[in-house]
């Protein structure tokens, strides 16, 4: 009674309401019958017979209930059955045609993982909140919006340090609020110093995250006052483990930061890194500052904007107050402004507050670098999952014309379509099983890889490899399965029976090539894009190198000492590197090359009994006697400072060439005088005017920039007049003479501590970096597209080999050239990939304008970055179509024919 | 007929497992097995016992086919599944232990110790 017989009737056919009452009638009956036979009349006997049975309709109902769900149960072990089945069949079919089955895994695979890669990256960027905050969604960072008298508005994230108090204060009766700045500091833990992204917070900064210190104290309790220096910091869990061996003692220790002496206070939780992309090793208390100059600079100076101001709206409060409270703010501020710089008029016209979320990446002033990287990675995964979709939807389509004759013979006999569509799909979604634990067993180094060259600066919160980004990978690679597998799964279900068994395998296919030659042209086409990318981005990195600084940056040391260093210790030590062997000359300043921030200042002119301020903006840059030269930054008019240029000598200065545009436009400059922020300043007279030199960026536009000598400073009694700055200019390469110049000062001993030796070239490489990086992932992606391409036009191509070898028997049989018949096969490859660069070529023109962000000095249009791209993919193609061409060319015309 | 114990559902199930255990049977040939056998002794509306054996082939203790009767007519037949005989023997086992234990009780002429 097993057998399949049973299950089948269960299918079909068997109607259990019919079988029920049969087998009360067929109950009834032979009761009725035994009971006339008994001797009762056929009335009695049928009434008793049926008293005996009881309540029909109950039974009915009873045993109805029960029969339907064990037909229920049986029809589910039949569907699994069948499944179970199909699985196995395919599993089996799989295994046949390893290399199918491995190319096909391998190509999903690299689709599906660069996404998960991407997305771990992403997901981080842009979807998760700080690690270790409490209730992120309630923090707000303060954002105005400003609008100009030109009508251009745009959002202010970062504030004066005077302003952001300002709001901050206007704040904090309502909503816990705290002010923060991002900064770069050098750090000396006890083996040479380093640079160590850090931040100067406000005391209320950790208790308003909500960030329990995993030891010691943070700044809340005892506020340094101001004018009190930087006294104490907290550092990261991970900075502790790392640089100080996880000593629980170092709370109380000093370190020098910025060349200051600094208590350790406290150790931030573990995992809590700051509330940026990038990782905060170190926060300063903001005090005061009269400990450090280079900290005044920050502080009291309304033209530096660099701090941030965050607040927490609880449940309960709305955005809409906390707005009103920093629009209050901003209007004392801009009035505090105007009393402390009266020269300076502002242009903004309006501002109008806008609290935005904790999240850099989704706040309203738009994405940093990194973040519009991070967009643009995640737009070419998906491009090369489309490839490899494409690709993949190919191979399938391919295995399913090889068995159309065998499918067409099965439908034949019987089978139902339904289920050998189904049969392909299982297929399908077996392969994207596969190739998904491939994708995410390889995500997790190249998820590794990948931030480290993207964000070598930010401490993800978790590993490359998460639940999410498995189940992303799954879902992609589910999906890439399902579109893949349509086009042979309607190629399947719409077979043409007769046709097929009629031509048999050999012919067959005319039109489902066509659809082959499609999907080889998108593939085509995407190539394209991502050529056209990296040709964009390789010009950009080029055009980056080639860019002319102004300064001799590759042969630059700069020695920065601190605020409390001797004259007589400067003096010694630029000595001792003058006399270095590979030392083509020292000289001093006051700020590090590419590092500090050039003080703002207001230049004015006397012309006639006028006083005109003639700009606003323009960077002052204190030079002692060669320093232009050791910088490598050329006097184009006039001369150089000499050591004539003394304190008590005529004031003089030079003046850079924009500054010369912008205040003496087609004049001579020369014998010119400035007067620098008052008008009873002296009267600065111009000697010289240099070359144009960048002062932060490698990207940024001609800044005016004046250089005084360090003997002559405008206003004498400012600390910053005191900082000292040691640039040595090198004949050969940086390394061994930075080296020379740390174990020289080491050996000089206990009076030269404050040192800082550290090559130009090393401030800047980070700055070249993101540029190599985005060229670099560009081209990783584009080669990986070209290849896909590449196999899937080499696929299609052998295929129409093989399925056409016997008319191209007959070709050769009847006296055809070999070649020609080669070139008939690159012929066709030429022409899918034709239409595909054509294609790519328009989505490319459309697409670029979108990666302009990334781009430097190249039209998003370049057409040297098309022309090369249409190249690249045109020979990948040819190289694509050489073998099965090859193969074509060394048709046997016997053995072709006589084969079928 | 009023008066006589209730049919536990339990005790029905093995009743007609143990009816079957002779090999396959339509309902109607159960109905007169169980009657027979425990001579009258306890009423079972033939609806019941229907029921049971539904219930009992939802389990998978039995299954079931359409045959033909000793009559010719289309009848359901019943038969045990392996299960079936597994779970007859053990309620059997259990059903006897219990049995015995209830009749030592009853049976007993000397007042059990009461410690």
């Amino acid at each position: 009674m097993k057998t399949p017989w049973f299950r089948y009737r269960d299918f079909f056919g068997s109607n259990p309401q019919r079988d029920l009452t049969d087998e009360i009638r067929f109950h009834v009956e032979t009761e009725t019958e035994e009971l006339i036979a008994a001797g009762l009349t056929p009335e009695d006997a049928r009434q008793k017979a049926l008293l005996k049975f009881g309540d029909v309709d109950r039974f009915l109902a009873e045993c109805g209930a029960s029969d339907a769900r064990r037909l229920a149960r049986r029809r589910r072990a039949g569907l699994i059955d069948v499944l179970r089945q199909d699985s196995r069949y395919a599993v089996r079919s799989l295994l046949r045609r390893p290399a199918f089955t491995a190319t096909a895994v391998l190509i999903l695979a690299i689709g599906v993982g660069a996404n998960a890669a991407v997305f771990s990256v992403v997901d981080h960027l842009f979807l998760r909140p700080p690690a270790g905050v409490r209730a992120a969604d309630e923090l707000r960072h303060v954002y105005v919006r400003r609008t100009r008298d030109d009508g251009v508005s745009s959002f202010q994230a970062r504030f004066p340090f005077a302003e952001a108090r300002i709001i901050d204060s206007a704040i904090a009766g309502r909503f816990p609020s705290t002010v923060w700045a991002r900064r770069d500091l050098i750090v000396d833990a006890g083996h040479g110093s380093r640079r160590v992204p850090g931040a100067w917070v406000a005391p209320t900064f950790f208790p308003v995250l909500g960030v329990r210190l995993h030891a010691g104290s943070d700044f809340s309790a005892t506020a340094p006052q101001p004018g009190e220096p930087f006294a104490s910091a907290v550092i990261s869990w991970a900075m502790w483990q790392r640089e100080l061996a996880a000593d629980p003692r170092v709370i109380g220790r000093t370190v020098k930061i910025d060349s200051q002496p600094v208590t350790i206070r406290g150790i931030a939780p573990r995992g809590f890194a700051g509330i940026d992309i990038d990782v905060t090793d170190i926060w300063l208390s903001i005090g005061g500052g009269a400990g450090s100059a280079s900290a005044n600079r920050w502080y009291n100076d309304w033209g530096t904007i660099a701090f941030r101001v965050l607040a927490r709206v609880p449940a309960g409060a709305s955005d809409d107050e906390l707005a009103r409270r920093i629009d209050a703010g901003v209007r004392v501020s801009t009035a505090a402004a105007k009393i402390a710089r009266p020269h300076v008029k502002s242009r903004n016209v309006a501002s109008h507050a806008v609290p935005g979320p904790i999240l850099g990446a989704r706040g309203p002033d738009g994405t940093t670098h990194e973040e519009s990287t991070a967009a643009v990675l995640a737009g070419l995964a998906l491009l090369l999952l489309a490839i490899a979709t494409a690709n993949v939807a190919n191979l399938l389509l391919g295995r399913a014309l090889d068995r159309q004759r065998e499918i067409a013979v099965r439908i034949a006999l019987g089978m139902d379509r339904l289920r050998l569509a189904s049969q392909v799909a299982i297929e399908s979604v077996l392969l994207a099983g596969a190739a998904t634990v491939v994708a995410v067993a390889t995500t997790v180094w190249a998820g590794a890889i990948l931030r480290v060259m993207l964000f070598p600066r930010t401490e993800f919160k978790s590993g490359p490899l998460d639940l999410r980004v498995a189940a992303l990978a799954l879902a992609l690679g589910i999906g890439a399965a399902i579109v893949g597998g349509i086009v042979p799964l309607s190629a399947t279900i719409r077979l043409d029976l007769t046709g097929t068994l009629k031509r048999g395998s050999r012919d067959g296919g005319g039109r489902r090539s066509l659809s082959r030659a499609t999907l080889v042209g998108i593939q085509g086409a995407l190539s394209v894009v991502l050529l056209v990318g990296t040709g964009l981005l390789g010009r950009s990195l080029h055009n980056i190198r080639a860019i002319d600084l102004g300064v001799d940056v590759e042969r630059l040391i700069s020695v920065t000492f601190g605020d409390r260093a001797s004259e007589s210790r400067v003096k010694d030590v630029t000595e001792l590197a003058r006399s270095l062997p590979g030392v083509s000359g020292v000289a001093l300043t006051a700020m590090m090359p590419f590092w500090d921030q050039l003080g703002a200042r207001v230049l004015l002119t006397r012309e006639g009994d006028t006083v005109r301020t003639v700009d606003r903006g323009s960077g002052y840059v204190p030079a002692g006697p060669g320093y232009l030269r050791v910088m490598g930054t050329n006097v184009v008019r006039g001369r150089d400072f000499t050591p004539e240029d003394r304190a008590g000598a005529v004031p003089v200065t030079i003046v850079s060439e924009e500054l010369a545009r912008r205040v003496w436009p087609g004049r001579n400059p020369l014998g010119e005088c400035l007067r620098i922020d008052r008008q009873e300043s002296a009267c600065y007279s111009v000697v010289g005017v240099a070359e144009d030199a960048h002062a932060f960026q490698v990207v940024e536009e001609p800044k005016p920039i004046f250089y005084i000598p360090l003997e002559q400073p405008p206003d004498p009694t400012a600390e910053e007049s005191r900082l000292r700055v040691l640039v040595v200019r090198t004949s050969g390469a940086t390394a061994a003479i930075t080296a020379r110049l740390r174990a020289e000062l080491r050996d000089t001993a206990t009076a030269l501590r404050d040192r800082s030796v550290i090559a130009t070239a090393d401030v800047l490489r980070p700055q070249y970096r993101r540029w190599e990086i985005g060229a670099k992932l560009f081209a990783a992606f584009a080669t990986l597209a070209v290849l896909l391409a590449g196999l899937g036009l080499y696929g299609v191509l052998s295929y129409v080999v093989s399925q056409r070898q016997r008319e191209m028997g007959i070709r050769l049989a009847l006296g055809a050239d070999r070649r020609r018949v080669m070139a008939l096969v690159v012929r066709e490859g030429a022409r899918q990939i034709a239409v595909g660069a054509v294609l790519g070529v328009v989505a490319a023109l459309m697409l670029a304008p979108r990666i302009s962000g990334l781009l430097y000095r190249v039209s998003p249009r370049d057409p040297f970055a098309v022309g090369a791209a249409v190249v690249v993919l045109v020979v990948a193609a040819l190289l694509a179509a050489m073998i099965p061409a090859r193969r074509a060319m060394a048709v046997d015309p016997v053995s072709a024919m006589r084969d079928d | 007929m009023a008066g006589q114990p209730d049919l536990l559902q339990g005790t029905l199930d093995v009743l007609v497992l143990k009816a079957l255990s002779w090999g396959p049977q339509h309902g109607h040939a159960v109905a007169r097995m169980i009657r027979a056998a425990t001579e009258g002794a306890f009423d079972v509306l033939d609806g019941s016992l229907y029921a049971a054996l539904h219930r009992l082939e939802e389990r998978e203790w039995v299954e079931a086919e359409w045959g033909l009767s000793d009559k010719g007519k289309r009848a359901k037949f019943y038969r045990l599944t392996p299960r079936g005989r597994a779970q007859l023997r053990s309620e059997s086992a259990s059903w006897e232990r219990y049995a015995a234990a209830v009749s030592m009780m009853l049976g007993a002429t000397v007042q059990p110790d009461a410690t």
